[in-house]
């Protein structure tokens, strides 16, 4: 998952010493990625964008507590963005001065992403969403990590601390629950990771 | 669209990342037991008559800031060649500043002032922003090497020809141009510091550490 340039590992004992250039370096890094899960958590492009940077703020503020001792420092983002997103109304407050300066992306059409592509993956997202309103919080987070976002059941483990085990049990009621309340969000093929994500195609 | 084409906006991205080294750097630092006032009188006594060298750190102010310096680069020396006019370089920053309206310079009441007529700058950080957005930094591309590889520059023309709609910010969070009509041109705009080169405030690109490693004080607020 590293890129050129010095390791996640190194990055974070910088960050850990205190060093706030290291972190942008991180951001450059796993932004994409953070983005894409707080987006496919939320189903919105601006809750994402400040989910994000609350992610951020929120790894720099604990991060005297973590000993990296993998290769990439993603799993463990992914798990302060759940954490964060499901404590969302009180990481708003604490971080509210900063959201208030955060600037938004424009969705004018001239960009990047155009607006209609952007809305039509949030609309995609929010179906998903409901339809999967009637797992639990667990069976959620792994739906999201594993089958929305493609991480491993390993990296998917690292990000909500959790047994590997736990992941594959949550993984498995988690689709047959969608197979009775969302039959065309599931197929029948119980190997296949990638039909909730081919769905958003 | 697949959701695994979704990236982190690249309009708002090094702007946001930006913030957030900012953000992180306001944020009080934990101090060790022993670096506490008590621990460091004793140790302010156990140093008393010894030297030692010392990462050259220093605050100074800057009372007029009516012209502010822009660098292009964290280098206050060399000079760049002017393409078309060769032998001719320009320096190392460009200065800029603010004109007062409706000043006469005909009547100038102190003509020995090289910057009457010119207003005091609150905000150089923001004033250079804009020379970095209007590409007046970048002019031959010179500086090509400090913008990441996924920025997205605009293309050539009038920002009036395109349709930037969302007002464009500084690091810091404020509107590049106050007036919302005024659109911005969406050149890259590193991270900037506020140092101190003749007693005039310039305005460098690089971290808060820029200014010790060039050697010389950060702007004291």
């Amino acid at each position: 998952m590293n890129q050129m340039g010095e390791q996640d590992a190194q990055l974070w004992e910088r960050c850990v010493n205190g060093d706030s250039e290291a972190l942008g370096k991180l951001f450059e890094r796993h932004s994409d990625a953070v983005f894409r899960y707080c987006l496919s958590r939320t189903g919105s492009w601006y809750d994402a964008e400040e989910l994000v940077s609350v992610t951020f703020l929120e790894a720099w503020r604990h991060r005297k507590g973590l000993t990296l001792q993998r290769e990439s420092l993603l799993p463990w983002l992914l798990g302060v963005a759940t954490n964060a997103a499901k404590n969302m109304a009180r990481s708003n407050r604490r971080y509210e001065q900063f959201l208030g300066r955060l600037p938004h992306s424009c969705a004018a059409p001239d960009h990047a992403i155009a607006a209609d592509e952007r809305i039509d993956v949030e609309r995609q997202v929010k179906d998903l969403l409901d339809r999967a309103a009637g797992l639990s919080s667990g069976e959620r987070d792994v739906l999201l990590l594993c089958v929305m976002n493609g991480y491993s059941y390993e990296d998917t483990a690292a990000a909500l601390d959790v047994p590997i085990g736990t992941v594959r049990s949550r993984v498995n009621r988690a689709k047959k629950k969608l197979r009775s309340a969302a039959p065309h969000l599931v197929g029948r093929n119980d190997e296949s990771q990638t039909i909730l994500e081919s769905r958003l195609s | 669209m697949n959701l695994s084409d979704v990236r982190y906006p690249a309009d708002t991205k090094q702007t946001v990342r930006n913030l957030l080294v900012q953000e992180v750097d306001r944020q009080p630092k934990t101090v060790p037991w022993w670096r506490k006032p008590a621990a460091l009188t004793f140790a302010g006594l156990a140093l008393a008559g010894s030297t030692a060298a010392g990462v050259y750190v220093a605050l100074a102010p800057v009372d007029d800031k009516r012209d502010i310096r822009c660098y292009y680069r964290a280098d206050l020396t060399t000079a760049y060649p002017i393409s078309g006019a060769p032998g001719e370089t320009r320096p190392p920053y460009i200065t800029t500043g603010v004109f007062i309206t409706g000043f006469d310079a005909k009547n100038n009441p102190d003509p020995d002032d090289r910057n009457a007529g010119m207003q005091q700058v609150a905000d150089p950080i923001n004033l250079c922003s804009r020379a970095w957005d209007m590409g007046s930094m970048n002019l031959e591309g010179f500086n090509d090497d400090l913008i990441p590889d996924d920025f997205v520059s605009p293309p050539p023309g009038l920002p009036a020809e395109r349709t930037l709609t969302e007002t464009m910010r500084d690091q810091n969070g404020y509107p590049l141009y106050p007036d919302p009509a005024i659109r911005t041109f969406g050149n890259y705009i590193p991270f900037l510091t506020e140092c101190v080169v003749d007693n005039t405030v310039a305005v460098i690109p690089g971290p808060a550490e820029v200014c010790a490693q060039l050697g010389i004080p950060t702007l004291e607020k």
